[in-house]
């Protein structure tokens, strides 16, 4: 059963706008219904991009070597039991700035590989890990790149042993259902 | 042909996608090819100078490793600042390297960068996919040296034809998934743990290993 919620939102603008304002009204709902909500805005964190150095993988296992906001922000998702990603779609993908935080997640798996479905994936650091929901902008991007989008989080979903929930368009859904919806996982 | 060289690894000049350009740029220009520019993309002083070698750019070779199933966040960021940009048809090749050993692990980044290539407007040549790179540094030559001959003869073929041979490419992003053999061969190695040798020799290297399944953000 879901209890505590993580939102990290990838949208690069602050302020007003329809992605931030849906997170803001989706975080009030889920938190009138008794969730416990942790909500992250990447633009305002000091967040490294990843150099590749695997520190986190074979000299300090699971810890990045940057002490930054990611490890605030990766002790939250680890802890939770849903992690909600929001971003608009920028050149047919989610936010480089989402991406760059994607790249920070690496310390939360094991570098061992194990098969999974015939594949070779991670293995677990944590005993468990949240399932994951993502709320994308579309602005100019196809259907295929939406589609494709959809698809990579089926991707990661596998190396991070998670469930993909929900993936919806800010514009086809609204923050009262979406709740409703996350009320009864 | 001129060729603008973009290298979109974390790891800047010390990544497996440099040794993997080197090989390619050797077989390039042995056929008469010319770079015009290497760039780093971890390195984000001048990202204008970055933008505009690839849009005053003859052709491009964009290479990076897969990070997370999907472009490394600083290939992601070079490309928002792209932005809309009209390639007129300009030629672009794609290199992806992964740690992963089977090449299904690079099939989305491969659709996006199809993707890509329409929404500006580029002719894409072909996305070279080459699973299990990670390691290459400490391999010994007789176990890279099929590979880099690869880069070169891509290099080559770049050169002389405008194109790479698309049978090659296949054949290099081999295997796509792990026949039943090799998953048997794979629990083998697990059991005898060679399959873990590349991280602990790492691990221990660093005196880690005793911390390997360490989980330092778990609240009790």
């Amino acid at each position: 059963m879901i209890q505590k919620i993580v939102i990290i939102n990838g949208n690069p603008l602050s302020g007003e706008n329809n992605l931030n304002n849906f997170i803001q009204e989706i975080n009030e709902k889920l938190s009138g219904k008794g969730f416990e909500i942790e909500s992250f805005s990447l633009s305002g964190k000091n967040i490294k991009q990843c150099v590749g150095c695997f520190d986190c993988w074979w000299k300090t296992p699971g810890l990045c070597r940057f002490n930054d906001d990611s490890r605030e922000i990766l002790k939250s998702v680890i802890n939770s039991n849903m992690v909600i990603y929001a971003s608009p779609m920028i050149m047919g993908m989610y936010s480089a700035l989402l991406k760059k935080f994607h790249d920070r997640t690496i310390p939360l798996v094991h570098p061992y590989i194990k098969m999974k479905g015939g594949e070779c994936h991670h293995l677990k650091r944590y005993p468990k890990y949240p399932e994951m929901g993502i709320l994308i902008e579309p602005n100019d991007a196809t259907p295929e790149e939406i589609e494709l989008t959809k698809r990579i989080f089926h991707r990661i979903k596998l190396n991070f042993h998670s469930e993909v929930r929900f993936f919806y368009s800010i514009y086809n859904i609204l923050p009262k259902k979406l709740a409703d919806e996350i009320s009864h996982i | 042909m001129k060729l603008a060289i973009f290298n979109g690894s974390p790891r800047g000049k010390g990544s497996n996608t440099r040794i993997l350009l080197e090989h390619f740029q050797i077989g390039f220009e042995n056929r008469g090819g010319e770079v015009s520019s290497i760039d780093y993309l971890i390195q984000e002083k001048y990202p204008e100078d970055q933008v505009q070698h690839f849009k005053d750019a003859e052709s491009i070779l964009l290479a990076f490793p897969l990070y997370v199933d999907s472009v490394p966040g600083i290939v992601k960021k070079f490309v928002e600042t792209l932005g809309s940009f009209n390639g007129n048809g300009k030629k672009i090749l794609f290199l992806v390297q992964s740690g992963f050993p089977e090449a299904v692990h690079s099939e989305e980044v491969k659709s996006y960068l199809l993707l890509l290539s329409k929404r500006l407007n580029l002719k894409c040549l072909g996305v070279i996919i080459k699973p299990g790179v990670e390691g290459i540094k400490i391999m010994p030559e007789w176990m890279t040296g099929k590979l880099f001959n690869k880069m070169k003869l891509f290099g080559e073929q770049l050169a002389t034809n405008g194109k790479i041979d698309e049978k090659s490419v296949k054949k290099l992003a081999c295997p796509y998934k792990f026949s039943v053999f090799k998953i048997l061969f794979f629990r083998l190695m697990r059991l005898t743990g060679m399959a873990n040798f590349y991280w602990n020799k790492n691990l221990k290297e660093h005196g880690a290993f005793e911390k390997r399944f360490d989980a330092p953000y778990l609240e009790n």
